[in-house]
């Protein structure tokens, strides 16, 4: 198993243990921690956006609920990762019973899986607001010095790992932590005030 | 605070250590403030690796803890999990320690099972020096067959003799001085 896996392996499961334990604000760092990959892995199935944050709501919640039952045979994202599934499987029907003309094509979803930008139904609004703030961040991240460039790029297109980056870039893992964090602050100050426009 | 930012651009990319998470986590329970900088670092890096983002409503953490605060706190004993490296360990070192037992009773070439002198197994009887003659060897006898005498005389004669020295029968002249547990057989009956 890759290393990096490993330790986010462990780390999710020392975070359960917590919960488990009763520190239920532990609970709030899986969340954030998961919460994007949940929500785009439930927009797979429901194209309404609000729905479903809904449905990864219910997702979580149904996954606090189950935590006794954990008992990290698997990482806990998987675990997670089937909950969501189910939880939107689930929603999908019981609309298409309440909807009888609601065609369900669970299977559209899964074959779809790779392939993200297929499924937006955004309004024009949010795809224009969608379309602002990519062009932003590429922008900002033109402006950024070369070695910042090369690390938040190496992070966020290649999904290398620090570890890797630092063998790549040839210097110390803290100069990669320290320099895609600027870049990180550099593109945030940048899109916050776009997102406070919504 | 550009120190607890640059923890949650790492916590993100899942780069940090435990007791680093934890401290973040005391960080968010003092400043919720945070919460929000992690949104805005997973909206960036999700433009960026997918040039699409989905805009999480702001309340999404908080709908959760309100779902979850109507749930019961999970309690469980505090077990520290045995770590699977920790099985196998003692599965190698139980495997080890058997097959040293098994590889010392065949270089001492001892019966495996049962091994009648051994304390726990039963009391170890003294026989006085006088007794000694008591005991009736099977050597003569298999001596009498013609056809056996030759095969048994390596294999048969010192199983016999261990068997005999090994034996709790206790062939006797007719003294009543043995122990009551012990099997006594006469030979010298008129």
């Amino acid at each position: 198993m890759n290393n990096k896996l490993k330790i986010s392996k462990d780390i999710d499961n020392d975070l359960v243990n917590k919960v488990q334990q009763g520190d239920k604000s532990a609970y709030d760092l899986l969340v954030l921690k998961y919460q994007y990959r949940i929500i785009q892995l439930v927009n797979r199935y429901i194209k309404d956006p609000s729905e479903a944050q809904d449905v990864a709501q219910e997702t979580f919640i149904k996954a606090y609920r189950a935590l006794a039952n954990f008992r990290g045979d698997s990482a806990f994202y998987t675990w997670l990762y089937r909950i969501a599934i189910n939880t939107a499987k689930n929603y999908l029907l019981s609309r298409s019973r309440r909807y009888s003309d609601y065609q369900v094509d669970i299977q559209e979803a899964e074959q779809v899986e790779n392939a993200p930008q297929l499924q937006s139904t955004d309004t024009p609004e949010c795809l224009l607001m969608n379309d602002d703030i990519v062009s932003t961040i590429e922008t900002v991240i033109d402006n950024l010095p070369e070695e910042m460039r090369i690390a938040i790029t190496l992070r966020e297109f290649e999904g290398m790992s620090y570890d890797g980056i630092a063998q790549t870039m040839e210097c110390p893992v803290g100069t990669i932590r320290s320099r895609i964090f600027r870049a990180r602050e550099a593109i945030d100050k940048k899109i916050t005030p776009l997102l406070d426009k919504r | 605070m550009d120190d607890v930012n640059q923890k949650i651009s790492c916590f993100i990319d899942d780069e940090l250590k435990y007791n680093e998470v934890l401290n973040l986590l005391t960080d968010f329970q003092l400043h919720p403030e945070l919460m929000q900088k992690v949104n805005r670092y997973q909206i960036a890096s999700m433009a960026l690796s997918s040039q699409r983002f989905s805009l999480i409503n702001t309340d999404f953490l908080a709908s959760i803890q309100q779902g979850i605060a109507k749930e019961p706190l999970y309690l469980l004993a505090v077990n520290p999990p045995i770590k699977k490296a920790y099985k196998i360990t003692m599965a190698l070192a139980a495997c080890i320690a058997l097959i040293a037992v098994l590889s010392i009773e065949i270089i001492d070439n001892k019966p495996l099972k049962y091994n009648p002198t051994s304390s726990s197994t039963m009391a170890t009887v003294k026989k006085p020096p006088n007794q000694q003659n008591n005991f009736v060897s099977a050597t003569p006898l298999l001596e009498k067959d013609p056809i056996k005498k030759q095969t048994t005389n390596y294999q048969t004669i010192p199983f016999n003799d261990y068997l005999q020295a090994y034996n709790t029968s206790f062939y006797t002249d007719g003294t009543p001085s043995f122990p009551p547990y012990m099997e006594t057989i006469s030979y010298k009956q008129d």
